[in-house]
């Protein structure tokens, strides 16, 4: 790469201003532990179905495994949301 | 048995699989056309050490095979019948979960810093449109519009989750495909230019495609 083009190179990072980017290790622990407690698939042997991201039935309410944020949200006094059983 | 994925491919050599949390040799159970990649453990404390070692095998399980449904941590069964039980009610759903997935990785992006104000809600409205309009709303994030547009003929779906703890203000969650994903990159490098001042981004990955293992 020509000096010129490094140049502009390190001028271009230095404009980018308050946005930046991260790829550090702590980043990729609070990842790993988001998508493996909270994301992927679960099988409880129940289906919930939904049309355009709205749960619209949930057969049953099965036991949670090991999730935190439903731990956490049970202790933080939320309630979940109401479910419509299936005639 | 633990289990830790789906698939729609037996894994070529079992040995390839390797081990689990517990050390002990991953196996497949098969399902019909799914096959489950499992430990013979009933492990399930989510200890750091064993979220990272869940990870690692998805992780793995993912460079190995084309298409990989991560499960949620904790998925235990008694037995490989029971694991086919599990699976059972899900059938109908997995092959167009497998095809989103195939070919594909994920990357996860934090955005938090000061937010841009959203266009005020139609007051017109109804309850249910409103509903709906405040439900939308919440999967947008005006922030990283430019992002978004700059990233968007690379990205084959995306995922975006709000959140209300400042400074804190949006997790967007982007699949892209594995032959897309030096454009991708290339395409998020430049649009940071274009951020909104005081919008912090935060990006990780390529990850297996965890935000978009859904059974719909």
């Amino acid at each position: 790469m020509s000096s010129r083009k490094k140049k502009q190179g390190l001028e271009r990072a230095r404009t980018v201003g308050a946005a930046s980017v991260l790829e550090g290790v702590d980043a990729s622990l609070l990842d790993i532990v988001d998508h493996v407690l909270t994301k992927g698939i679960v099988l409880t042997g129940d289906v919930v179905l939904g049309v355009a991201d709205v749960e619209l039935i949930y057969l049953r309410l099965s036991a949670l495994l090991c999730a935190f944020d439903r731990i956490a949200e049970r202790q933080a006094g939320a309630t979940p949301p109401e479910r419509r059983r299936a005639p | 048995m633990y289990v830790y994925a789906l698939t729609d491919q037996r894994p070529p050599r079992r040995e390839l699989l390797g081990k689990g949390m517990q050390r002990r040799p991953l196996s497949v159970v098969r399902a019909g056309k799914t096959y489950a990649v499992v430990e013979q453990s009933d492990a399930c404390e989510a200890t750091t050490a064993a979220l990272i070692a869940h990870d690692r095998v998805v992780r793995r399980l993912s460079r190995l095979l084309p298409a990989v449904l991560p499960l949620r941590f904790g998925t235990v069964a008694d037995g490989a019948d029971a694991v086919r039980a599990l699976i059972a009610p899900a059938s109908p759903f997995l092959e167009p979960a497998f095809e989103r997935v195939r070919g594909a990785v994920q990357f996860t992006l934090r955005v938090s810093g000061l937010p841009t104000s959203s266009p005020p809600i139609d007051p017109r409205l109804g309850p249910g449109a409103r509903w709906l309009a405040e439900r939308a709303a919440h999967h947008v994030v005006p922030e990283l519009a430019s992002l978004i547009d700059a990233t968007r003929p690379f990205v084959r779906a995306l995922r975006v989750e709000r959140r209300e703890n400042a400074p804190d203000l949006a997790d967007v969650y982007q699949l892209v495909g594995r032959d897309d994903v030096r454009r991708w990159r290339a395409a998020f490098r430049h649009s940071l230019e274009g951020l909104p001042s005081g919008v912090r981004v935060t990006m990780t990955g390529p990850w297996p495609a965890w935000s978009f293992a859904e059974l719909r």
